[in-house]
């Protein structure tokens, strides 16, 4: 097409964005050299060009080596609890003895485990006690059933459970006041071993770990006297229990159990681990 | 191409991604983060691009995550909605040429304002341009020098410019 003084800017705005050839070019200036007065115009069309700011730089080019990102995680302290609980979680396969000084802000799980424990049954599996009214000595306890949220449940197994598991039984639960501390109490931490003799068969050769979670950050204590009403709300013939122990919602159960079904798949003993909620305990500070 | 290939991508392209997006988005870490999406998609992809595409893959697929970034956040224009504020000199002067260019070019649509900055900040022909931003090359020609004639409408008086 030939330049005219209808088209000439589409020439000029080619020339500056360096798309004409050379007799592209020729032609443009040839033209110009008979309208002198656009070639002000061509002087301002230059003007417009923009340069590159050389101050506007990416900082810290490192983090773009190899492929690695950096990216912020605005909500990092979700995954970071996530990932809290779930390694506290998996330390029972690990630990073999009582776990102490877990304080701090947030959730704290301790490990309880009896020294004389026997291997491991391998028959016991994930397990939620189903909310049924507790009896203890006769009287009812409404605190202490287990919290389910209706989403859970539909996740519990509908099979019947191997004998011996809490949801076949009523589960028998410390009052508060049953258990309040004094000098006699059990603090956890090194935990002495529990009286054999009138705890049952919990305290039975096999008896599991117990790993209870402490929302409070302080030490989990029960009276000494009558460590058969905590005994006794444990399940039985599991790995291990994940006692819940406060005044959690029932969201936070169900994601807790949610994250051990999960890691469950590879995690044997987390497939086998009881989740339980019993009712108020008092919390002290270990000794 | 190499990982030393893609270091030298990093050393070269880095800054001059980071100003592209950053000239169009107008947010920092945005930008920051689309430069650093768009590497880490060139590592995943480094087998299949040679040391000599690198270039424009990479500010190809800068381009294309920074209109998804436009879009999630609902700040996409391609219309002249913003162009249509009027000129800026008449107004408030500028203190400057640059400082009045860039004000005009934040005036201008999204691609056009892609193009420009594509064509001066980077070089790019209008063929590279046009594979970049999904357009063919006549295209590019059509609305880069819209958007050129846009910017010498908004910025006023020619000798402002000169």
């Amino acid at each position: 097409m030939e330049i005219n003084p209808d088209n000439y800017e589409s020439w000029m705005l080619s020339y500056i964005d360096g798309e004409l050839d050379a007799s592209g070019e020729r032609e443009l200036m040839a033209f110009l050299e008979v309208h002198p007065s656009l070639k002000e115009e061509l002087r301002v069309f230059r003007s417009l060009k923009l340069h590159p700011d050389p101050s506007i730089v990416f900082e810290s080019k490192e983090i773009l080596s190899r492929g690695r990102r950096a990216k912020l995680v605005r909500f990092w302290w979700i995954p970071a609890a996530a990932a809290a609980l779930v390694l506290w979680v998996l330390v029972v396969r690990k630990v073999h003895a009582p776990l102490t000084g877990s304080r701090g802000k947030g959730l704290v799980i301790h490990l309880q485990q009896h020294p004389a424990q026997a291997p491991l049954p391998d028959h016991s599996r994930l397990m939620i006690p189903r909310a049924k009214p507790v009896v203890d000595s006769g009287r009812t306890i409404a605190s202490a059933n287990p919290v389910i949220p209706p989403r859970l449940k539909s996740r519990i197994p509908r099979s019947a459970p191997p004998s011996g598991l809490a949801t076949s039984r009523p589960v028998s639960v410390p009052e508060p006041g049953a258990v309040r501390t004094d000098s006699s109490e059990i603090a956890l931490g090194p935990v002495p071993p529990l009286p054999t003799s009138g705890v049952g068969r919990i305290m039975e050769a096999g008896t599991p770990p117990v790993l209870l979670v402490s929302p409070s950050g302080q030490g989990l204590a029960f009276k000494e006297t009558q460590p058969e009403k905590v005994a006794s709300a444990l399940p039985v013939n599991s790995q291990a229990i994940l006692s819940i122990q406060g005044n959690l919602g029932a969201s936070v159960i169900s994601r807790i159990a949610r994250i051990q079904k999960f890691f469950s798949r590879k995690n044997p003993v987390l497939a086998k681990t009881d989740i339980v909620q019993i009712g108020p305990i008092e919390f002290v500070k270990p000794k | 191409m190499t990982e030393s290939d893609f270091q030298t991508c990093v050393e070269q392209h880095a800054d001059g991604l980071f100003r592209f997006i950053l000239k169009n988005l107008r947010h920092r870490e945005d930008a920051r983060d689309i430069v650093q999406n768009s590497f880490e998609i060139l590592w995943r992809k480094r087998d299949e691009v040679t040391a000599a595409k690198s270039k424009s893959y990479l500010f190809t697929v800068g381009y294309h995550n920074m209109i998804d970034h436009l879009r999630k956040v609902r700040n996409i224009s391609l219309s002249d909605e913003m162009a249509e504020r009027g000129p800026l000199v008449p107004e408030h002067p500028a203190p400057d040429l640059s400082k009045k260019l860039e004000s005009a070019l934040a005036m201008l649509n999204g691609i056009q304002r892609s193009l420009i900055l594509l064509k001066d900040y980077e070089g790019y022909s209008y063929v590279e341009i046009g594979t970049i931003t999904g357009l063919n090359p006549s295209q590019v020609k059509v609305y880069l020098h819209r958007a050129r004639l846009k910017m010498k409408e908004l910025i006023g008086k020619k000798e402002n410019l000169i």
